[in-house]
């Protein structure tokens, strides 16, 4: 019902600051009664129109299917007019449309009207709403905003994947509105982010994965976000420029005006980042449904393709993170020339030594900029002190601007391959395979995302992440059913060293295998690992590793029914181009508290890819349990989708 | 020259004179919105503020030292832009500045809307003076900015 407009006292008492409010308030008042007429045809239309159930209303209000019927995403009640409105589309339509009734107040951006501009905007069209008849129907401060912002275009910024930080290892997208005649750095961004309170690794996991934080809609400029992927997190960004007609924009940003400062409740797997501003595209372009296409997670990359399958995307724009700034600078300089950068980043050797160093103008300038880049990674990485970093940094920017302009394009890093040509994140396989008991057949699943022996175009080397992996098999000569393994989270992190950088390598696994023991014996082992190490390019596309850690079992077939023992797992991981890709890997596993137990675990995996969605894989395992040998090979297709 | 740069540059150097003053908005920091919002004081809407704003921060790398004055020169759109731009930007703006060239020196460029035909001209003329533009490591936004609208003539 119409939230008691006429209290007429109280209201007049409260806006009545000058008489021409006074009066305002009064001639309003007196017209209250029509209106709350006016306001029942309009909810009566609404219903007959079932608007309710339109698919624009759910989009903007961010209504999905869940197991309870519609609900929507959002939790914040900020964003309903309704206390009802997360589950009720009738309801919070109804109330919407009474809250638009709403008395004029002093900040104009908290009327619902200028609130729920995008509401507003697509009801009145439905519903043919005469602006007149409510008693506050403008937003001035919206169309200020939105002149001074002077929008030209719309990107969809996707900061690529770092593996090494567990948060950030599926990558982010981030909305990007670019104003008319100004550099994209200067355009603003919708960020949805979890807001986290917590720095402890598991728990942050814990709760990102079971909807534990608030994420928020920002709005930021977008070189606070380049600056902190490309400069800070060392993370290359990619830039897709959307197609979106002067109308599409401007549903967009009324839309995105409605989320700003919003929360949801954030989950990692799938309503995170990417599916939220998922809302935003379609809020733009209603015809195209993109969120349904996500069922257990949304994986930033994939909504890239996913949007770039839909015909979103017109333009495409790497911006390298500084570390591949820098490794492009050192191009065609030598060890000897790398090492004095690094003593003048230092400040082991004084800056007036890199002055003509090279008489070659171009290799100077590259030397330079390149002792000034480095200097600031240092910096970065709070290796050298602000101060020694100022000095430093100005002393050799002084050098660099007696030395002109470098040729068009000269330093810019070659546009690497693009992460959304890459294969599918899902990847199911069959296989058959012979053992040292018998043959088999074999399926399996893996819901995310990639693996050292996946095509590798598009993707870091080096950089695993599976999640829920699960194979069953069938033994021909057992005649039986078995769940051989189910990898639940299965990371390997091989970060090479570079001249510039020496970054750790990491693995970490936790799951369910079945091990084999001896002929047609095995044992059911629930396993968390852990170890690191260092990782070395051995040639351009073989990399090799090792690492050292630990590693807890629990079985029933062990003594006490469980076990604790030292790791050491080493290997090689190669690419053939794009025909295919490998990997040989061998691992020590020990137990010693509980149990004595020596294992050796050899695996072999040579793919020759089909296509980049499709390989055929050939897997060769090995293994030796306190002297007792086991022997498995397979031949398997594996297809990958989204 | 434009009249536009030459009224610029005329601002500037009367900016630069002008104290620091006052309050920060509290929730959202000071830029683009509050400067869209700066004449209407009493309508202080967060949302608005918010939306055209974001938070700049404080600077992640160490050149720049100043603070801004979020109230000074509301009418100043372009220079109230850059000195902000320029202040969560210094060192990547050195960085162009030395090079004459990059998307730093071009946005501010944006901001001060220099026109296309000079700009090849412009950054020549700012590298050349790079020296007295970052005569020290101290020197803060106000003082690039000043520096740089004063090599535009």
């Amino acid at each position: 019902m119409l939230r008691s407009i006429c209290l007429i006292n109280a209201e007049i008492k409260k806006c009545g600051r000058t008489i021409l409010a006074a009066l305002f308030m009064c001639l309003y008042c007196a017209s209250a009664e029509p209106q709350e007429e006016y306001l029942h045809s309009l909810q009566e239309k609404a219903l007959s129109l079932k608007l309710h159930e339109a698919r624009y209303w759910k989009i903007l209000l961010h209504y999905e299917k869940s197991l309870t019927g519609l609900k929507s995403v959002v939790d914040d009640p900020e964003f309903f007019a309704s206390p009802q409105g997360k589950q009720d589309t009738k309801k919070e339509l109804l109330a919407t449309l009474e809250a638009f009734f709403e008395p004029p107040v002093e900040n104009e951006t908290q009327h619902p009207v200028c609130k729920w501009i995008a509401r507003f905007h697509w009801l009145s069209a439905q519903l043919e709403i005469n602006p007149s008849r409510l008693p506050h129907s403008d937003c001035a401060i919206y169309h200020k905003v939105i002149k001074e912002l002077n929008p030209e275009s719309v990107a969809l910024s996707y900061p690529a994947s770092f593996i090494n930080s567990p948060a950030s290892m599926f990558g982010h997208t981030l909305l990007v509105i670019d104003s008319k005649g100004k550099n994209r750095l200067l355009s603003k961004t919708l960020n949805y982010a979890a807001q986290v309170n917590t720095s402890f690794g598991p728990l942050f996991a814990i709760k990102g994965i079971f909807g534990m934080y608030k994420g928020y809609h920002v709005i930021l400029p977008y070189y606070d976000k380049v600056e902190q992927y490309n400069d800070i997190s060392q993370r290359d960004i990619w830039e897709y420029e959307l197609n979106l007609n002067p109308d599409e924009r401007n549903r967009l940003i009324r839309h995105v005006w409605e989320l700003q400062n919003i929360y949801s409740d954030y989950y990692f797997f799938k309503e995170n980042c990417s599916y939220n501003l998922l809302f935003a595209l379609e809020a733009a372009r209603p015809g195209v449904e993109l969120n349904e296409t996500f069922t257990f997670q949304t994986i930033p990359i994939d909504t890239v393709k996913l949007i770039k399958e839909k015909g979103f995307i017109s333009k495409r724009y790497f911006r390298p993170s500084q570390a591949v700034k820098i490794e492009t600078l050192a191009e065609g300089l030598s060890p000897k020339d790398i090492k004095l950068v690094k003593k003048i980043a230092r400040g082991q050797v004084e800056t007036k030594q890199a002055e003509d160093y090279f008489s070659d103008i171009d290799l100077q300038r590259r030397f330079i900029s390149l002792t000034a880049e480095y200097t600031q990674l240092l910096y970065a990485e709070e290796e050298i002190s602000a101060e020694a970093y100022r000095t430093r940094f100005v002393d050799i920017l002084k050098i660099r601007s007696k030395l002109g302009v470098a040729e068009k394009g000269a330093y810019e890093p070659e546009e690497p391959e693009a992460p959304e040509l890459g294969h599918h994140p899902i990847r199911k396989s069959v296989a058959i395979g012979k053992n040292s008991n018998q043959a088999y057949a074999s399926v399996a699943l893996r819901p995310a995302y990639h693996a050292l022996e996946d095509p590798l175009y598009g993707y870091i080397p080096g950089a695993q992440i599976e999640f829920f992996e699960t194979e069953l098999r069938y033994n021909f000569d057992d005649e039986n059913v078995l769940l051989k393994n189910f990898n639940m989270i299965n990371v390997l992190s091989l970060a090479p060293s570079s001249t510039f950088t020496d970054p750790a390598s990491w693995s970490f696994y936790t799951g369910y295998q079945k091990r084999e023991l001896e002929q047609h014996i095995s044992r059911d082992e629930i396993i968390i690992r852990g170890s690191s190490g260092k990782t070395r390019r051995i040639t351009e596309s073989v990399m090799a590793y090792l690492m050292f850690g630990a590693w807890g079992v629990q079985s029933n077939k062990l003594d006490a029914d469980y076990d604790l023992g030292p790791v050491a797992q080493s290997g090689l991981a190669w690419r053939n181009g794009n025909a295919g890709q490998g990997t040989l890997k061998a691992s020590y596993l020990g137990l010693l508290l509980n149990n004595r137990e020596n294992i050796v675990e050899i695996n072999f995996d040579q793919s020759v890819n089909i296509t980049r969605n499709q390989v055929i894989s050939l897997n060769v395992d090995w293994s030796d349990v306190d002297g007792v040998n086991f022997w498995e090979t397979s031949v398997s297709w594996r297809f990958f989708n989204y | 020259m434009n009249k536009k740069i030459l009224k610029i540059i005329a601002v500037a150097s009367l900016a630069g004179g002008m104290a620091f003053a006052g309050n920060v908005r509290d929730n959202c920091g000071c830029g683009l919105g509050s400067m869209a919002l700066g004449d209407e004081e009493g309508l202080a809407s967060n949302l608005a503020a918010t939306f055209l704003n974001a938070i700049s921060g404080n600077q992640t790398f160490g050149i720049s030292s100043g603070t801004l004055g979020c109230d000074q020169a509301n009418t100043l759109t372009g220079l109230r832009q850059a000195e902000e731009y320029i202040a969560g930007n210094m060192d990547h703006l050195a960085f162009d500045i030395a090079s004459g060239e990059g998307a730093a020196l071009d946005s501010v460029a944006d901001l001060l809307n220099v026109d296309e035909e000079i700009r090849l001209v412009y950054f020549q003329n700012l590298q050349n003076n790079f020296a007295s533009i970052f005569s020290d490591e101290e020197v803060n936004a106000k003082e690039v900015l000043n520096k740089m609208a004063s090599l535009l003539i």
